[in-house]
Formats: C-alpha cells, sequence, structure tokens
C-alpha cells in the first residue's frame, strides 16, 4: 500500500503544535488515501510533499505567535546533555574505535574543506572593484595554422582607436599592454626591473581606481610628447618609499628616461596583477606599435547596463567585418569573455575536478564510519533491545544514536579544520604558477558554516543506516539471540554500503591513475630540445639610453661574450623568447607568404637568435641550413621556421628559398627547424620564424649556454660578473633550462598528486572496510560454521567459503567502480595527454588491485574461521 | 466597529466553509472544501493556523471527537462555528456584497 513520504510526515509533524499534531497529520493522511485511489501514487505523493510545504510558512507563524509563557518549553533535543555525556563515555570505553571515527571523518572533512575553500575564494568571491561583474575581455583572434582549436588573440593599437570610437556595447573600453611589461627602475643608485602596467586611457576608470594620494592620469599623458609620468602601486609605494606622501612630484627613473609620480593606485593584485607601477601606453608615431604591426593590447570593456556579453560579441563581430582591409582580417573572430571567467578559466576545471574527487573521498570516509557505528551499535544490540522492551521510545534511541555519531563526526570536523588549515596552505603553495585569486584564500566563516554541515551531514550520514536497522529490526528478537544482525536486512544494509564504498574507490584509483599516466606520459615527451646542462640569463639594456642600435647590440652582445668568459662555460648562444614560459608573454605575430595574392595571415611566435642557438639547445636542421655568423646586418634577410609552419604554410613542401613577410620586412626561407614545445608540452605545437638576432632591434634576450658545471650556479656567477662588466645592463632571471622543463608539467604533477594521493586513502579506507565486513560476517557466523565443522567440514572448505564471500563483494564494488570511471573518464578528458579516454589497462590494473585487496583483507577472518571450535561456538549462545 | 470583529479574507473563507458544512466539521474537510468551490491551493496548515486565530477571536471552538468503531475511524478535532462567528459571517459578507453592489467584475 502507498504510504505518504515519510520525511514530509515527520517534517509536519514536527512543526505543528502538540494539540494538532496527531490530528492535522491524520487529516493529510486521510486526504492522500482518498486521493491516492483516482491519481495513483506519484502525483498524490508530490501532492502530500507540496501540501507540508505550503504550510510550513502558516505552521512556522503560529509556532512563533503561540508560546504560551506557562507552558513548559520542551527543547528541541531533550535529554541534549546526558545523551552527549553517555557518548562520551561511550567512546572512551571504546577508544579504538571511536578514535577510527573521528581519524576518518578528520581526514574526510579535513580534505573537502580544504578544497572547498580554495574554491570558494576563487570561483565564488567577485573581483574587488565595482562594476567588476561587468568588465570583459575582448579578443579578436587570428586563425592559426587553420587549426580552430589554437585561435591566438590579437589586438593591435590601430583595433583599438577603430574599436574605441566605434562600440556602442561599452562604457568604458581600454587596453592592457601585454608585451614586454618589465621595466628597470633606477632607485638608490641600482637598477631593477620590475613588472609595469602600461595602459591605455580609461583603464583606470574600468577598474575604478580611486588614488590613494595625487591623481590618475590626464588625457595629454597619453599623447606622445605628452608629460612622461607614472604612478606608483601601493605596495612599491610602501616598501620601497615608506609610505611618504612626499612622492608626488617626485622623479624616477624608469629605463632610463625620468618619470613624474602623479599619483599612488591602491594593488590591483587580482588584475592586473602585482605591479610596481602604472604607465600611460603613448605610442611613438610610425612605429610598428602606433601602426598596428604589434598585436600586445589585451582590450578590456565595461559592458553598458542592460547589454549582454552575447550582444556585445556580436558588435564586436560586425565591427570587425566594416573595419577589416583585407580578406584575412575579415576571418579574424570576436570573443567577449567576462573577465572574472578569464582570470578564473585555467583554474576553473582543475578546481571542479578537485571538488568531485573530494566529494566521493567525503562519501568513502562517511560509507567507512558508518560501517564503525553500525559494527559499535551490533555490539551493544542487547542494550538496546532492552531499553526498547522496557518502554523507550524509538526516537529517543534514534536521537542518541545520532548525538553519537554526530559528536564522532564533530570532533573529526575540528581536527579536520586544522588539517584543512595546513592542506590550503599547501594547496596554495603548490599550485604552478600563480593561482588568479590566491590573496583572497583563508578560512572564513563562510568555509567554517560549510565545514560545520559537513561535519552533521558525515555524522547523519553515517547514523543513517542504524536508524534505518532500529526501525526495521525485529529487537525483541534481538533479545533472545543477543544480537540483531542476523537479520538478512541488516546484512544488505552492510553489503550495500561496503559495495557503495568499494564503487567510489575504484572510480578514485581509476582516475587517479589516469592523471598519474598522463604526468608520466609529459615526462616522456620529447620538447624538441635537449635542456641537459643548459642555463639561462635573461639580461636587457635601455633604448633610452642607447638609441643607436649598433651600441645597444653590442652592450648585449658584450654581456653575452662575458658569460662566454666563465669557467665550465663550453656554448653560449642567444634568443629573444625562451621555449616554456612560466607565464604567456606576447601572444606573437602574423606572417604571410609574399606570393600569396590572398594574403593569409599565419600567426607564429617571431624570435631573434644568434647562430649558435640550434647547436647549443640541440634543435635539429631538418631542410636547409642553419644561420650561419655572415647572416649578420649586412647579410640578406634570411629566415628559419619550423616544421609546423613549413606544413601548413607551404603544403606543398617547398618552403625553401620562399620569400614569408613579417612586420613588413621580407625574408628568404632558409632552413626547416625540428619542432620545439613552446607554450606547454601538452600543448599543440605552434608556427615559429627565426631570424637573425643582428637584425633585431629588441633591447632584452635571454643568453642560453651548455656548462659542464650546474648551470644554476654559472647563471648566479653570469650575474655578478655582467653586473661588473657593464652596470647599464639589468638582469632579470637566470636558472636552468631542465626546471622550465619540469615547471611545465607541474599542473599534471599537482593534479596527478592530489588525485592519487586522495585515492590511495580511499584505496586504504575501502581496505579496512573490507577486513571489517569480513571479520563481522565470521563472527556473525560462528555458530553456524561451528556446525558445519561439527559435521566434518574442512578448516580449508571453511577458509574457502569465507574468502569466496569477501571476494564476491569485491568484485561486485569493483564491477560497478568500473562503470562509474568509465562515466568519470568523460569529465577527465580535458585534463588528459595520451590517454585514450578509458584507458583500459589502468581500468583493469585497479581492477585486479581491489579484487586482491578484498582477499588480503579476508584472509585474516578466514583463518580465525577455520579455526572455529564448535564447542566453543555453540556454548556462547 | 472593534479590529477583532474584522475578518480577513482567507478567514473569512475557512468560515464559510465551516458553515457550508453545517457549522461542525474537521481540517481535511474545510481543506476540500476550500480548495473546490474558491478553486485556490489551500494548505493543511493554513486551515489549522486560521482557526486558531478564529478560535482566539471566539468565532470557533474546538472539541476533540472519539474514534468511531468503523474502519478508519480515528479521532478527529472538530471546529464549531459559534454564535459570534456566525454574526461575523453574516457582518463580513454584508459589507462584501454592499461594497461590491453596482460592479461588474469580469471573471478572469
Amino acid at each position: 500500500m502507498t504510504r505518504p513520504p515519510r520525511l514530509a510526515r515527520l517534517l509536519l509533524h514536527r512543526l505543528a503544535l502538540p494539540d494538532d499534531r496527531p490530528f492535522i497529520v491524520d487529516d493529510l493522511d486521510e486526504e492522500f488515501m482518498d486521493r491516492v485511489k483516482d491519481r495513483g501514487p506519484f502525483s498524490t505523493r508530490a501532492w502530500y510533499v507540496s501540501q507540508v510545504m505550503l504550510s510550513l510558512p502558516s505552521l512556522v507563524r503560529l509556532r512563533l505567535s503561540h508560546r504560551d509563557p506557562h507552558r513548559i518549553r520542551t527543547p528541541m533535543f531533550p535529554d541534549f546533555g546526558s545523551d552527549l555525556r553517555d557518548a562520551l563515555r561511550r567512546a572512551r570505553r571504546n577508544p579504538l574505535s571511536a578514535a577510527a571515527i573521528i581519524l576518518i571523518s578528520a581526514l574526510g572533512i579535513g580534505a573537502s574543506t580544504a578544497v572547498y575553500t580554495v574554491v570558494h575564494a576563487v570561483l565564488m568571491t567577485p573581483l574587488p572593484f565595482a562594476g567588476s561583474e561587468r568588465v570583459v575581455r575582448i579578443e579578436n583572434m587570428v586563425p592559426r595554422l587553420a587549426n580552430e582549436a589554437s585561435y591566438l588573440p590579437s589586438d593591435t593599437w590601430t583595433d583599438f582607436l577603430a574599436w574605441r570610437e566605434r562600440a556602442r556595447s561599452f562604457e568604458v573600453l581600454a587596453g592592457l599592454w601585454e608585451g614586454g611589461t618589465m621595466r628597470a627602475f633606477t632607485l638608490a643608485e641600482e637598477t631593477t626591473s620590475l613588472p609595469v602596467a602600461i595602459v591605455t586611457e580609461g583603464f583606470d576608470n574600468l577598474l575604478g581606481v580611486r588614488p590613494l594620494i595625487g591623481r590618475s592620469f590626464v588625457v595629454d599623458e597619453y599623447r606622445f610628447g605628452g608629460p612622461h609620468v607614472m604612478a606608483l602601486s601601493e605596495q612599491m609605494w610602501r616598501t620601497r618609499f615608506g609610505a611618504d606622501s612626499g612622492v608626488v612630484g617626485r622623479t624616477i627613473v624608469v629605463s632610463d628616461a625620468p618619470r613624474l609620480v602623479v599619483g599612488v593606485f591602491p594593488d590591483a593584485n587580482d588584475f592586473p596583477g602585482p605591479v610596481a607601477a602604472w604607465i600611460p601606453l603613448a605610442p611613438v608615431p610610425e612605429t610598428s606599435m602606433a601602426r598596428g604591426r604589434m598585436s600586445f593590447l589585451a582590450l578590456h570593456g565595461r559592458l553598458r547596463p542592460g547589454v549582454t556579453v552575447d550582444q556585445a560579441r556580436a558588435e564586436m563581430q560586425s565591427l570587425i567585418a566594416e573595419t577589416a582591409t583585407t580578406d584575412a582580417q575579415r576571418e579574424r573572430v570576436a570573443r567577449v569573455t567576462l573577465l572574472s571567467e578569464k582570470l578564473t578559466g585555467p583554474v576553473r576545471p582543475v578546481l571542479l575536478l578537485l571538488t568531485a574527487v573530494v566529494a566521493v573521498t567525503l562519501l568513502v570516509a562517511a560509507g567507512n564510519v558508518a560501517l564503525l557505528l553500525l559494527a559499535q551499535a551490533e555490539a551493544r544490540s542487547r542494550e538496546l533491545s532492552i531499553r526498547l522492551s522496557l518502554g523507550s521510545a524509538l526516537s529517543r534511541l534514534a536521537r542518541k544514536l545520532a548525538v553519537e555519531s554526530v559528536l564522532l563526526a564533530g570532533i573529526g570536523g575540528a581536527l579536520g579544520l586544522l588539517l584543512a588549515k595546513v592542506l590550503v596552505s599547501k594547496l596554495v603553495a603548490f599550485y604552478p604558477g600563480r593561482l588568479a585569486r590566491a590573496d583572497d584564500i583563508s578560512i572564513g566563516p563562510p568555509v567554517m558554516l560549510v565545514a560545520a554541515a559537513m561535519t552533521i551531514v558525515v555524522g547523519l550520514v553515517a547514523a543513517w543506516p542504524l536508524l534505518r536497522r532500529l526501525r526495521s529490526a525485529d529487537l525483541a528478537t534481538g533479545l533472545r539471540e543477543g544480537t540483531v544482525s542476523a537479520s538478512p536486512a541488516a546484512l544488505r544494509v552492510r553489503r550495500t554500503l561496503m559495495i557503495g564504498q568499494l564503487a567510489f574507490a575504484v572510480a578514485m584509483v581509476t582516475s587517479g591513475g589516469m592523471l598519474v599516466r598522463t604526468f608520466v606520459n609529459l615526462l616522456r615527451v620529447n620538447p624538441g630540445f635537449d635542456a641537459t646542462g643548459v642555463g639561462y640569463i635573461s639580461v636587457s639594456s635601455s633604448v633610452v639610453r642607447y638609441p643607436d642600435r649598433a651600441v645597444l647590440l653590442g652592450r648585449l652582445q658584450r654581456a653575452q661574450e662575458v658569460v662566454r668568459g666563465l669557467p665550465g662555460v663550453t656554448e653560449v648562444a642567444s634568443v629573444t623568447y625562451l621555449p616554456l614560459p612560466s607565464r604567456i608573454i606576447g601572444y606573437g605575430t602574423r606572417m604571410m607568404r609574399a606570393d600569396d595574392p590572398a594574403q593569409r595571415e599565419y600567426s607564429i611566435q617571431f624570435r631573434h637568435m644568434s647562430p649558435e642557438y640550434v647547436d647549443v639547445m640541440r634543435i635539429p636542421v631538418r631542410q636547409g641550413r642553419s644561420l650561419t655568423a655572415s647572416d649578420d646586418a649586412t647579410g640578406a634577410d634570411v629566415a628559419l621556421i619550423n616544421e609546423t609552419l613549413a606544413r601548413s604554410a607551404f603544403p606543398a613542401g617547398n618552403a625553401l628559398g620562399r620569400a614569408i613577410t613579417v612586420q613588413s620586412r621580407t625574408y628568404t626561407v632558409v632552413g626547416i627547424l625540428g619542432d620545439m614545445k613552446y607554450w606547454g608540452l601538452a600543448q599543440p605545437v605552434i608556427g615559429e620564424v627565426y631570424v637573425s638576432a643582428s637584425q633585431s632591434s629588441l633591447s632584452f634576450r635571454s643568453i642560453v649556454f651548455k656548462s659542464t658545471v650546474d648551470p644554476a650556479i654559472v647563471g648566479a656567477a653570469a650575474r655578478a660578473a655582467i653586473r661588473a662588466a657593464d652596470e647599464t645592463i639589468v638582469v632579470s632571471q637566470s636558472g636552468r633550462l631542465a626546471d622550465r622543463v619540469a615547471a611545465a608539467s607541474a599542473p599534471e604533477r599537482f593534479r596527478a598528486l592530489l588525485v592519487g594521493s586522495l585515492a590511495i586513502l580511499a584505496f586504504i579506507l575501502a581496505g579496512f572496510g573490507l577486513y571489517a565486513v569480513s571479520a563481522h560476517a565470521v563472527a556473525m557466523r560462528s555458530r553456524e560454521i561451528g556446525i558445519r565443522v561439527a559435521l566434518g567440514a574442512t578448516g580449508g572448505r571453511v577458509r574457502r567459503s569465507v574468502l569466496r564471500d569477501t571476494f564476491v563483494l569485491g568484485a561486485s564494488g569493483t564491477a560497478i567502480g568500473l562503470a562509474l570511471a568509465w562515466a568519470a573518464s568523460r569529465g577527465l578528458t580535458a585534463f588528459l595527454t595520451d590517454v585514450s579516454g578509458f584507458d583500459l589497462m589502468i581500468g583493469g590494473t585497479a581492477a585486479g588491485l581491489f579484487l586482491v585487496l578484498s582477499l588480503i583483507a579476508a584472509a585474516l577472518p578466514a583463518v580465525r574461521a577455520s579455526r572455529v571450535d564448535p564447542l566453543i561456538a555453540m556454548r556462547s549462545e | 466597529m472593534s479590529k477583532g470583529d474584522h475578518l480577513a479574507e482567507f478567514e473569512l473563507c475557512v468560515i464559510a466553509a465551516l458553515a457550508h458544512l453545517g457549522g461542525d466539521s474537521y481540517g481535511a474537510a474545510i481543506r476540500k472544501n476550500i480548495a473546490d468551490r474558491g478553486r485556490r491551493l489551500v494548505s493543511i496548515g493554513a486551515i489549522y493556523a486560521t482557526l486558531r486565530r478564529l478560535e482566539s477571536k471566539g468565532f470557533v471552538r474546538f472539541y476533540i471527537e472519539g474514534a468511531r468503531p468503523v474502519q478508519g475511524g480515528r479521532a478527529r478535532k472538530r471546529a464549531v462555528l459559534t454564535v459570534a462567528g456566525r454574526a461575523a459571517l453574516k457582518r463580513s459578507a454584508s459589507l462584501f456584497s454592499r461594497m461590491l453592489d453596482g460592479l461588474t467584475p469580469r471573471p478572469s
């Protein structure tokens, strides 16, 4: 017979005034019974729930207004104190099992709180400036290498001017320069290279910048020829200038040009990042920047109220069509993304993955706690039976058990919170690259609330099977037999719990295995160069101090010679951009084939290198030749391209000898180099063009060297030697190239380590669970086993039967777990490299491990079972 | 007219339903009556809460009817319309009819 939904019914009962209670519930039940005949159980149950839900407001109001001052208030949890004392006493009497419960809930709650903290800070807290929810990043993408998955954003100064004039979707449209944002600050006779934000007009307005002291920039300062000004960041102001308000009006030498400090801006560590100063962008006319040849401008806008992201995107797309002058420009695709999404974008899937993994760990832990509590309760079934038969209400006992499990989970939760504090700092420190919102991460009140909620959930989830058992089991028989667990319902609960726990653990181990495999695969990826014994040191000089290009290059060349002279250094070369940068600097530029009537654009990375670079890095020359010393400023304009670019721009395979145009200059392709991983080991290879460093006018380069001693030591020595030789050279970073390669697989290592260790935790928990279930089954069956042995069953046979039972349990859990893992692998694909959606070998290995685990877990109970003495077993009853 | 005599819309519904049911009925029947006649969603909790309020105004009183020896017979809490309750119903009804007289509300 269909019955009203139990939970809703209980809620109604709980909320009604004590005098009305039986009547209101009976009334609703009566109607339920009438309705169910006509309308069927499903819709009637839904009706019942809606009745209860609709009743809530009136009942709550009634209760609030109906406080009888003379009535003795019965608290929500009567006898809570005595229940608590009881629970504590019991925990003391049974310290091992209490400790196990506390430990398991601490691990589960600790891990989940830690991850929730990070998720909360990164994904849920808005950016700290007004109107930030309407700020978008605008990208104007060029298809790169005809591969739709790898579009590159590309905005130029001229794009900015055009969009700003025409776009109607935005209140403010402003840009942030992303190419070359390090500047040499001369402070107290010492020159330091520090990051700056170079911004167009309106950027301060976009972020709602209110200068702490002084003012922001004025229109004149954004024009070439206008006053050279800057604003310090709050951090710079405090650390370097002791928060001296007299700094406004002072002049600081930046990249050898004096700049007037007009104000101090508050820190904006989320966006644009931790910068030392802000500088207005004022392009020099007729330079490649001013003519729109350099696509380093990150455009941002604040949407007008009521304008959606999609509308803005549509407008930008139509503006592209209006302002394009070539077919290639018309092919560009507008992309408009909310800034908050842009900032957390790359982290979001990782955090979601972590959340899923942690939720599963929490479930496995709760399942384990439930099994332990169940075992405890079984040991007490005689006591519970006596209490019941003496007239204790079922609800009273249920409350007692709930208080007990919530108490233990609560202690576990408190410990878990401590654990979470440690884990959070480890997570933030360990996360490769800067976690976009790392500064906001701490365990605050909202996180505490969630942790408390999780504690109660673990406690109640763990107590749930017990309460169910209390309801279903015939406790009177418990009195007689001394145990209630013999009932098939109780066994079912245990086995279901165990299978569920196993299934989740198997899914975790399989997913963890796939992530570990991805990491291992990445370690095997050939980056296209040999980093062994190679070190690097990045240097820059100043265009302002040395406007003559030859002098500038001579200075940089001299730094290179200084490195060559260091002991242990065998080879030296230089390049403008080193592979595998820790953050994305520069979005590349465009290349066209000189003879292409369609003027098709290929997005490429453009590098200047010394001829030895190919040798130091051991980059293979596939066709043609490498650069030589004669390819200098006086020689012909020649270029090397990589295989990928050769394939896509010259599909006929005739790249050698052809002319290409990059930044308005035409080069002849003389050689094709092997592909190199540039952005990351798992990233697709991008098109690259190399030309001679002596044709460069860039004021910075990275010197790479091969040495017989540790490159890190050489790097440190080189830093000192360069400074001694030429104090105008600014050294920004140095180190081993191998470390950059290792850092490039850091995200994968992070994921593999985290999920892997949680998977091991789940595996161990599952092992304990299996052992507990198996040992418990043997204990419960001791009489039956005794009879079997008395009837002639051999020890081997008894052992086999115990092993078989646990093995069947393990196998069913594993089967479901594999299905779960298969489903989960679809969500995982984004994190996998060279691992097919669901790796059969990993799945098989995990399954094998769990099957072996179930046998190992059952081994001890099996041996114990075979030693059952029939006489003792039967006497004990 | 003191505030205590005033009937809110839903209170009027409950009193009217009670009157339709012979001036003596219980929660489920009143709820069903309003739901059918008023063609609106009515929750059992609202009925009980309103009856309580009407009781405090003196318009209804309760008594417990013992279980009858039939299938499904159970104890019920029944509400009876008092004399004051009937008077209030009459007052409110005539107030409404006077106020609405001459208006032709379009049935929606």
